[in-house]
């Protein structure tokens, strides 16, 4: 007989539980009771079926969905006996919910206290360039989502720089994957600079509900949030909507149309190219006929300018001839004027006449009688010569 | 050991050149007439557009896988 004693008997309990006891494999389905979270880091529950019920313990990390009284969920984890109280529950290391009902439950919970937080606020979303030269691709390699991508990008773009960081997109392992892939991205971002990489594309192909379920995992999609990097998800199909493509700055319906999304297509630049080079051209062309047209205005000018500046020459020497006449005609008449007045006034002209000028001895000439007297000497200057007398009588007497 | 990247020696920029064969266009539409302008204007555009044309042309997407992801799973 063997005995224990009590630590060694739970230890015994304990180390039994863990050796027969598949974690991954095996896994307790029930209804959940009593859901309370502690000190903001301890999660207590009880899990329940119409026939028992056991305790449920597990720290608030390893809880990625909402959880609430009378959901079913199955859990992964050890049964164990805690020592100090005795008292049996089960550490669950993972919990999923059961039923796509429960599920899509808590997945509307979770998609409304996230838009609550603004995660999904249409204001902060950024776009992505034009023209990307680098892109981080998480992706399953193995994936036809992948084979689509690549397949459109080659066919729309070149150029281009993918680097592929291969993870799984399905399955529990899945959200830590890609958050591993997502913190090497924003490594190698941070490593190469900022703007490293023009995008971060995320995407995998359709799948069940319950398949695409790991790109709704608030982890992943806080880390999307985060991401330094322009993020663009498609996941699934059209219909398929995740958490992860409504945190992304830009949501693709598909593989396919996140790759139409994130490049041009090449045969509208190349046209669009031609169309610019052909505007640039005709422009060219534009200004090159103004200059032509413009030089030849300025000869036109030139040519105006003289033959205006000999005919203004032509049209002031006719003037100045004519106003020169006009004055030689006016003088003429002038001096013709002044001789006639001369002719007038000559009084050789007046003696010729019969008339005589009379000068007394000292040459005076004598316009009065009064001005004579008796025998006063006068000289008398007649039309032939000059002759002299004396005044014999008194003034009266000469009257 | 990643190495940095380096801009391979005269590779062209799709993104910038378009950006300024696009303002060289937005130059001409303006209305500008400045003939000497307009003709360096007018070389560098016909230069970028072959380089563009050239560049969308020949090359091709490059993929390369970036290792690490995986480690812990496989």
């Amino acid at each position: 007989m063997q005995t224990f004693s009590v630590s060694q008997f739970v230890s015994y309990v304990n180390d039994t539980f863990k050796a027969i006891w598949d974690g991954d494999a095996v896994a307790i389905e029930g209804e959940v009771s009593g859901f309370r979270v502690s000190q903001g880091q301890w999660v207590n529950f009880d899990i329940k079926d119409d026939g028992a019920l056991i305790s449920a313990f597990m720290v608030l990390p390893k809880l990625r969905v909402p959880l609430e009284d009378g959901m079913k969920v199955r859990v992964y984890g050890t049964p164990r006996i805690y020592p100090k109280y005795g008292k049996f529950s089960f550490t669950v290391d993972r919990l999923e919910l059961v039923g796509e009902g429960a599920i899509k439950k808590a997945l509307a919970q979770l998609r409304t206290r996230l838009d609550g937080e603004g995660l999904f606020d249409p204001s902060r979303k950024r776009s992505l360039p034009r023209f990307p030269k680098r892109i981080a691709l998480i992706a399953s390699r193995e994936s036809a989502a992948y084979g689509d991508f690549i397949r459109i990008l080659s066919e729309r773009w070149a150029g281009l720089e993918i680097e592929l960081f291969h993870v799984i997109v399905q399955g529990d392992k899945a959200p830590g994957s890609i958050m591993k892939a997502l913190k090497q991205v924003h490594t190698r971002e941070k490593e190469f600079g900022a703007g490293y990489y023009d995008a971060l594309v995320l995407t995998r192909g359709g799948g069940s509900f319950d398949e695409l379920m790991a790109f709704n995992d608030e982890a992943l999609v806080r880390a999307l949030y985060a991401s330094k990097v322009p993020t663009m998800v498609a996941i699934g199909h059209e219909r398929d909507i995740t958490l992860a493509e409504e945190v992304a700055d830009i949501r693709g319906s598909t593989p396919t149309d996140c790759a139409r999304r994130l490049v041009p297509d090449k045969a509208d630049i190349l046209y669009e190219l031609s169309m610019l080079e052909q505007s640039v051209g005709d422009s060219m062309q534009t200004i090159i006929d103004e200059y032509t047209q413009a030089i030849r205005n300025v000869f036109t000018d030139v040519d105006k300018w003289l033959v205006s500046v000999l005919h203004k020459s032509q049209e002031l020497t006719v003037a100045a001839e004519s106003k020169a006449n006009h004055w030689l005609l006016n003088l003429m008449q002038q001096i013709e004027g002044y001789e006639r007045f001369l002719k007038s006034v000559d009084p050789s002209a007046v003696i010729a006449r019969g008339y005589a000028i009379i000068e007394d001895a000292k040459g005076m000439i004598i316009t009065s009688a009064q001005a004579l007297k008796a025998r006063d000497r006068i000289s008398l200057r007649l039309r032939d010569g000059t002759v002299h007398a004396t005044i014999d009588g008194e003034q009266a007497t000469l009257l | 050991m990643t190495t940095k990247k380096k801009k391979t020696e005269g590779e062209v920029d799709v993104s910038s050149a378009f950006q300024e064969l696009e303002q060289i266009a937005a130059w001409f539409e303006s209305g500008k007439t400045d003939i000497d302008e307009g003709m360096k204007k007018f070389e560098r555009a016909t230069e970028l557009a072959k380089s563009l044309k050239d560049k969308l042309s020949e090359a091709q997407n490059r993929i390369q896988e970036i290792r690490g992801t995986m480690s812990d799973e496989e």
